[in-house]
């Protein structure tokens, strides 16, 4: 004996070394007893496959289904805003929508018939003109006609528009959008804080608009009046 | 190979499947040999090796290939364990305490280590090692031969620290006393 610590640690390497010892001549017995192949059985692999595939499904599961659900989502929201705006009304209040953000121009679906064959410029009649007004300038084109009117002071503008498109854009800001009735046919009056309004309304399938900074009833007698 | 590739593909990083590999190519036949000594009457061997391996590859960085016994007496330390706990649970094993009653003479605490300092000592003690109870084996197998610390030996055989330093306390005990033991026997006959 040296001393009780230096013992333990002489010991200790030791034993250390007949443990490897013993572990090699166990290992060496086991494998000697031993005579089965020792590759994974048929079975045994499928057991395994099925451990495997539960173990990786788990995590997986869970991310499949919020990536499903999301695509689901987001392709029903795609489709339904796709079908909704093939609807008139629903394309101008999306337009109506995205003008209130921008404070740019204010739209309005007039719907125009386009199996109609009939050609109006030129061929309308005004059988109202207000009072003291008179035809001041005109300027016609393949898309639009445009008839401006004025009494040396007040103006306003009659337009006949020749567009295939039932979509039609007024550049107005901070306009207010109301619907009113010209002669059975619905029509939309637009008008802004410093008082200028556009009526658009639907006659013979041709839009036409009479614009200006005049008085709503003025406008509703010349739409009402144009045959 | 396929088993190796699920096996595989449960590891991150190419070293750790680098490693795996290795150990499975090395010491697959071991483990199954391993787990047959305890439970090939049940055919439950392959199930205990694929238990191993899991717990294997939760505890690979405690691998060592560098030393090759301490590598082997990992696996199949765990092996052995596996198959103890599974015969354990089925109520077909049972673990024998009858060390734990030996009583410990501190009048012999110096008297092993001559014992053990020739040939003929160490073989006793190897004798003594290969009669260490069940309780007692894998702790000292991971301890000394794959030499691993005491908090890692409790997390691969899933038992608390002070249970491991006190068996491994205990079996030093057992194995000091089994040799002054045995020499007594032999000094008698």
């Amino acid at each position: 004996m040296i001393n009780r610590k230096v013992d333990d640690a002489v010991f200790d390497v030791i034993l250390t070394h007949a443990f490897r010892e013993a572990f090699a001549q166990e290992m060496e017995q086991i494998e000697a007893e031993d005579s089965q192949p020792a590759q994974p059985s048929e079975k045994h692999r499928k057991h395994e496959r099925a451990y495997y595939k539960k173990m990786r499904r788990k995590p997986i599961k869970v991310m499949t289904i919020v990536r499903g659900t999301a695509a689901c989502v987001a392709a029903v929201i795609c489709l339904s805003f796709g079908a909704m705006m093939f609807s008139p009304p629903v394309r101008a209040a999306v337009v109506d929508t995205l003008v209130g953000f921008f404070e740019k121009y204010v739209a309005v679906d007039v719907d125009v018939d386009k199996d109609s064959k009939a050609i109006f410029v030129g061929e309308y009649t005004m059988n109202y003109v207000p009072h003291g007004f008179e035809l001041v300038d005109r300027s016609e084109s393949s898309a639009i006609n445009r008839y401006k009117f004025s009494n040396g002071s007040e103006y306003f503008k009659l337009c006949f528009y020749e567009t295939k498109d039932s979509l039609l854009k007024f550049d107005m800001e901070q306009g207010n959008t109301t619907q009113l009735e010209i002669n059975g046919e619905l029509a939309y009056l637009i008008q802004n804080e410093n008082g200028y309004s556009i009526l658009v309304w639907i006659y013979d399938g041709k839009t036409m608009s009479v614009e200006g900074v005049i008085n709503i009833k003025t406008m509703q007698n010349i739409a009402k009046n144009i045959s | 190979m396929l088993v190796l590739t699920v096996y595989l593909s449960m590891l991150e990083t190419e070293e750790e499947q680098d490693k795996l590999e290795t150990v499975y190519n090395r010491y697959y036949a071991s483990m199954r040999s391993t787990a047959r000594r305890y439970v090939g009457q049940y055919s439950m061997d392959e199930d205990i090796v694929h238990e191993a391996i899991l717990t294997v590859i939760e505890n690979l960085d405690m691998v060592d290939l560098s030393k090759e016994w301490s590598a082997k007496s990992f696996v199949c330390t765990i092996t052995a364990n596996k198959a103890k706990d599974w015969l354990k649970h089925e109520k077909k094993f049972q673990v024998t305490e009858v060390e734990n009653t030996v009583m410990y003479d501190e009048d012999i605490e110096h008297m092993p280590l001559e014992m053990v300092l020739n040939m003929e000592g160490y073989y006793r003690l190897i004798r003594c090692i290969h009669e260490l109870g069940e309780t007692y084996h894998d702790v000292c197998m991971l301890r000394y031969v794959s030499e691993l610390r005491v908090c890692d030996i409790a997390t691969v055989l899933n038992l608390h620290q002070k249970t491991v330093s006190a068996r491994l306390s205990r079996a030093n005990r057992i194995l000091k006393e089994k040799i002054v033991n045995e020499k007594i026997v032999e000094g008698k006959v």
